[in-house]
C-alpha cells in the first residue's frame, strides 16, 4: 500500500513538471540559449525607494495600508515595510541579494507561520537577482516576437519571468499547480520600479495590489 | 555578590533610561493641577476642527514620510480623519461604526467586533481631547518647559503593549490642548502628529460624520 502511494506521488510530480513546461510549449515558446536574453531586475541598481498604496484582499475581507520598498546597497538587500495610513507598523522584512529573508517585525495579528512564509515567498520573487548564473532555461517564441521567458533556479521551486517587448518582467509565475501558487503582474515601469504590482494565488483567496503613490519629496 | 551588584546597577540604569527626562524639560511636581486643567478644557470642548501633519519615521529611512489632512471631532465619539496628501484616505467613526474609504472602495466595521480597532479608537479620541491622561491602561510621567507640558505615557495593558512602546503628548500651556501626539512603536519607529490651525467649539459642517 505504502509503495503504491509513493508511485502515485512520483507519477503526479512528473505530470505536474511536464505540465508546466508543456504549457510554455503550447504557447509557442521554444528553449534557446540564454546569452541574448536578459531582464532588468524589477527593482534595478538605480532604484532607491518607492511608496505604494497597498490593498490586501483575503477571502471576503479587504484591508488597505501603505508599503515602502527601499534598496539598501550597504546591506545588499531590499527592505519592505507595511504600515497603516495612521502610521502603525504592520510588518517589516529584509530580502537579501543572496536569497535569504529576515523578518524584522511582524504585527501580532499577522504573526502566523503560514502568513509569514507566504509573504516572504511572494515578495522574494520581486527581489530575485537576475544574473546569467541564476537563469536555468530561456524560452522564446520563434519569429522575433520579442517575447521571452526566463526560468530561474530555485531552492524549492522554479519561477518563470515573462516579458513582451520590454526589458522588464511583466509577469512572474511560480511553477507547478500546488496550493497557493503565485502569479505577479507588473506594469508601467518607471525609473523607480513598476507603478502597479498585483499578486494573486491559485486556490488561495489572497490578492495583494500595490499602486505607486506619487510622493514629490522622493521624486 | 558581584553579580548582584551588577544586576542592581543595570536595574537602576534601566529606570533612568526608560523614564529619561527629555532635554529642556523638568519634571512636574504638581501633576494633579495639569490633570484638572486638561479635564476642565476637555469637558468644555464639544467640537474640534483641525488640520494635521503626520510624520512617519522609520529607522532605515533618512527622510520622514509626511502626510497631511483634516481632523473633525464631535463629542462624545464622532471622528473624521481625512488624509489629503500624498494619498487620499478617509476614516469616519460614528455611532459605534467605523467607515474607511480609500479611493473608490469602502469598508464598514462594527467597532464592537474588533478589539484592536476599539482600543485604537479610544486612544485617538482620548488623545485629541487630552482625556488620554485619565486612561488607567497608561501610566503617565509629566515634564514641562516654559511653553508646554510633555507627557510620556507607558501602556500597562497587554493588548496595547503588543503594538506600542510609549505615547508622548505635548500640551500647550496657553490653552491646555494637545498640540503634538507621538506614538513610539516597539521597534522605536514612530509616528508624530502635529495639530495646526485648531478651531475649538465651532459647528462642524453638516454631513461631516456621514457615511455617504
Amino acid at each position: 500500500m505504502k509503495r503504491f502511494l509513493w508511485v502515485v506521488l512520483i507519477f503526479s510530480s512528473i505530470v505536474l513538471l511536464l505540465g508546466s513546461c508543456s504549457s510554455l510549449h503550447r504557447q509557442g515558446y521554444r528553449k534557446v540559449a540564454s546569452e541574448n536574453y536578459q531582464f532588468h531586475p524589477v527593482f534595478g541598481p538605480d532604484f532607491d525607494k518607492t511608496l505604494y498604496a497597498a490593498e490586501i484582499t483575503f477571502g471576503k475581507n479587504t484591508f488597505t495600508s501603505l508599503a515602502i520598498i527601499k534598496q539598501m546597497p550597504e546591506y545588499k538587500s531590499h527592505r519592505l515595510v507595511f504600515f497603516s495610513e495612521a502610521g502603525l507598523q504592520l510588518m517589516e522584512m529584509e530580502f537579501l541579494d543572496d536569497g535569504k529573508v529576515n523578518v524584522e517585525y511582524m504585527s501580532d495579528f499577522l504573526n502566523r507561520k503560514g502568513i509569514i512564509n507566504k509573504l516572504s515567498a511572494d515578495f522574494k520573487l520581486l527581489f530575485t537577482n537576475i544574473t546569467t548564473h541564476s537563469i536555468y532555461k530561456t524560452y522564446t517564441i520563434p519569429g522575433d516576437t520579442g517575447k521571452f521567458v526566463l526560468q530561474m533556479k530555485g531552492e524549492k521551486s522554479a519561477s518563470f519571468y515573462f516579458s513582451s517587448n520590454t526589458k522588464y518582467p511583466l509577469t512572474i509565475r511560480e511553477r507547478g499547480c500546488y496550493y497557493g501558487k503565485t502569479t505577479i503582474l507588473l506594469s508601467q515601469y518607471e525609473n523607480n520600479g513598476p507603478d502597479e504590482i498585483l499578486f494573486s494565488h491559485k486556490m488561495l483567496k489572497l490578492k495583494i495590489a500595490l499602486t505607486k503613490i506619487n510622493y514629490p519629496e522622493w521624486n | 555578590m558581584q553579580k548582584s551588584i551588577f544586576t542592581f546597577v543595570i536595574a537602576i540604569l534601566g529606570v533612568f533610561l526608560v523614564h529619561a527626562q527629555p532635554e529642556g524639560f523638568t519634571e512636574v511636581a504638581d501633576t494633579a493641577y495639569i490633570l484638572q486643567k486638561v479635564n476642565e478644557v476637555a469637558s468644555q470642548t464639544n467640537t474640534i476642527n483641525t488640520e494635521f501633519v503626520q510624520e512617519k519615521n522609520l529607522a532605515f529611512l533618512y527622510e520622514k514620510i509626511t502626510s497631511k489632512g483634516i481632523l473633525l471631532y464631535q463629542k462624545p465619539e464622532k471622528l473624521r480623519l481625512e488624509y489629503i496628501s500624498p494619498f487620499s484616505y478617509l476614516l469616519i467613526m460614528n455611532d459605534g461604526e467605523l467607515l474607511i474609504r480609500n479611493d473608490d472602495k469602502e469598508i464598514k466595521i462594527a467597532l464592537e467586533s474588533s478589539t484592536m480597532f476599539n482600543e485604537i479608537n479610544d486612544l485617538i479620541i482620548n488623545s485629541i481631547q487630552g482625556s488620554i491622561l485619565n486612561m488607567p491602561e497608561l501610566s503617565a510621567f509629566f515634564y514641562e518647559n516654559d511653553e508646554s507640558f510633555f507627557v510620556q505615557l507607558w501602556p500597562q495593558q497587554e493588548g496595547l503593549k503588543k503594538y506600542i512602546k510609549t505615547i508622548e503628548l505635548y500640551i500647550s500651556k496657553k490653552d491646555y490642548t494637545v498640540t503634538d501626539f507621538k506614538v513610539i512603536e516597539l521597534s522605536d519607529d514612530y509616528t508624530l502628529i502635529k495639530f495646526v490651525n485648531k478651531i475649538i467649539n465651532e459647528e462642524i459642517p453638516v454631513g461631516g460624520f456621514n457615511f455617504q
